[in-house]
């Protein structure tokens, strides 16, 4: 059994050609995030949030470094195996909610396992049912307001029945009374063991979280975070500062 | 025992979300729908296709009535006929010449429709990759889609060819002064050959969008959205 950390960021870098420049996105990030923690990740646009999120969710590869998730390295699994671990373990949740126009609620939410042998459907339908939206389920999302867009969305990400959640800017596009719901709602999948990392810029959404991380520059500055063992989240900057400590005590 | 009505119209909607419960969802569905959403576009390239299809139909069977036709001339033939069989030499010439343009240009709908496909749905493409559909089932879904507009057009062409050949054969309008027409016959090989340069056409046109699809990163387009 692995006793690490549930999330492992070690070393991470990850440069990005914009053009004739180069953006570095991550700059040896290290992070630690224990199991079902659910963690706010602040910073300014451009800081490394979603190349972050995108790195621990298996759409990215870092150019160097490694991401350990529950003691599997998925930083050199290959686009196939990286597939086949967003869809058995990842729920994703976008700003602008991704649904496919053409499909129902119910249909959107089905979307990951369409493929297989024996869709969850039943599940789906409680999905749905659980997020509110039972009387919604044969709407088409051009038919459905932002929050109940967002609620399929989240619905979708938990078909799957997932360990982590990544919401990159889940409250950015719905009104400030239907962000509160949101947010009540990551607090229940919390309450129910599931890990979430939710990049904001609101600082309520980020004030609701277990633990928050601040992120400038593709460094992790600031680490405010406690867990509910009690384990405290070094930023880079701390761990330096304490490194220091030690070498002159 | 109450009876209940099975028309989805008549059914409140608690009713209906419940019918819904019934409802498969995978693949063809989502495929379905998508060829749906962008009718407009599938009518435009399936119709390409139904007329590209026609003109194949027609000019095989315009060949195979060359064919039964000096079939039936046996023997030593005539001066007359001598100048007939250069004519069908050079009739048969255009006959493979319109057939292959007619398979180039069903190569271009088909890549056409795909590239536009592709280019216009990336951020929903990239949404199926991100949430764990592997590249190659997403690339079914599309290949899926544009198999539903070449096969519908070769169908439709295909039928609408094997319609008008008897009228033609009895209408047989003349071409030359001396009473000589073009003789129309069927053959059904027509329709396994209009099949196999219809897939032909399919998978030489499908592998550029394909190829897109694969260069697309989706994470890029997540960034873009």
């Amino acid at each position: 059994m692995d006793d690490g950390p549930f999330i492992k960021v070690d070393s991470v870098t990850k440069r990005y050609n914009m053009g004739h420049s180069t953006v570095n996105a991550l700059n040896g990030m290290d992070l630690e995030i224990e199991e079902g923690e659910m963690v706010a990740i602040m910073g300014p646009s451009g800081s490394g949030k979603t190349t972050l999120l995108n790195m621990i969710g298996g759409l990215d590869s870092p150019d160097s470094g490694t991401i350990h998730i529950k003691g599997m390295e998925i930083s050199s699994l290959n686009e196939g195996q990286r597939a086949q671990f967003r869809k058995n373990n990842v729920g994703f949740i976008f700003q602008f909610f991704n649904l496919i126009p053409s499909l129902t609620a119910l249909e959107n939410v089905l979307v990951p396992v369409m493929f297989d042998k024996d869709p969850p459907f039943e599940r789906g339908v409680q999905l749905l049912e659980r997020m509110g939206l039972k009387d919604r389920m044969g709407h088409i999302p051009g038919k459905l307001s932002g929050g109940e867009r967002q609620r399929v969305a989240i619905a979708r990400a938990l078909i799957n029945d997932p360990m982590l959640i990544l919401a990159d800017e889940p409250t950015g596009n719905i009104d400030s009374e239907t962000a509160r719901e949101i947010v009540s709602l990551f607090k229940e999948l919390n309450d129910e063991g599931k890990t979430m990392l939710l990049a904001t810029h609101d600082r309520i959404v980020a004030g609701r979280a277990r633990s928050m991380i601040k992120v400038r520059d593709g460094h992790v500055v600031k680490g405010k975070a406690h867990s509910r063992s009690g384990m405290v989240h070094l930023s880079d900057e701390e761990k330096v500062k304490k490194k220091k400590r030690v070498v002159k005590g | 025992m109450e009876k209940r009505s099975t028309s989805l119209r008549s059914i409140s909607r608690k009713e209906r979300a419940s019918a819904n419960r019934n409802v498969r969802f995978g693949p063809i569905t989502y495929i379905s729908r998508d060829v749906w959403r962008n009718r407009s576009r599938t009518i435009m390239s399936l119709s390409s296709i139904a007329a590209l299809s026609f003109l194949f139909v027609l000019f095989m069977s315009m060949d195979q009535g060359f064919s039964d036709f000096f079939e039936d001339d046996i023997g030593v033939p005539s001066d007359e006929q001598k100048e007939l069989y250069e004519v069908k030499g050079v009739m048969e010439n255009w006959v493979y010449l319109i057939s292959a343009l007619c398979m180039a240009l069903m190569v271009l709908v088909v890549a056409n429709t795909g590239i536009i496909t592709v280019l216009e749905r990336k951020q929903e493409l990239a949404t199926l990759r991100a949430i764990g559909i592997s590249l190659p089932k997403v690339a079914t879904l599309v290949a899926g889609s544009l198999s539903i507009i070449l096969y519908g057009g070769i169908l439709i062409g295909t039928l609408l060819g094997m319609a008008c050949i008897p009228i033609l054969d009895r209408v047989n309008v003349s071409l030359f002064s001396d009473g000589i027409g073009f003789p129309f016959s069927f053959d059904p090989s027509t329709i396994v050959l209009s099949l196999l340069i219809g897939t032909g056409a399919g998978l030489l046109g499908s592998s550029l969008p394909l190829f897109i699809l694969t260069q697309s990163s989706p994470l890029e387009v997540l960034r873009d959205g």
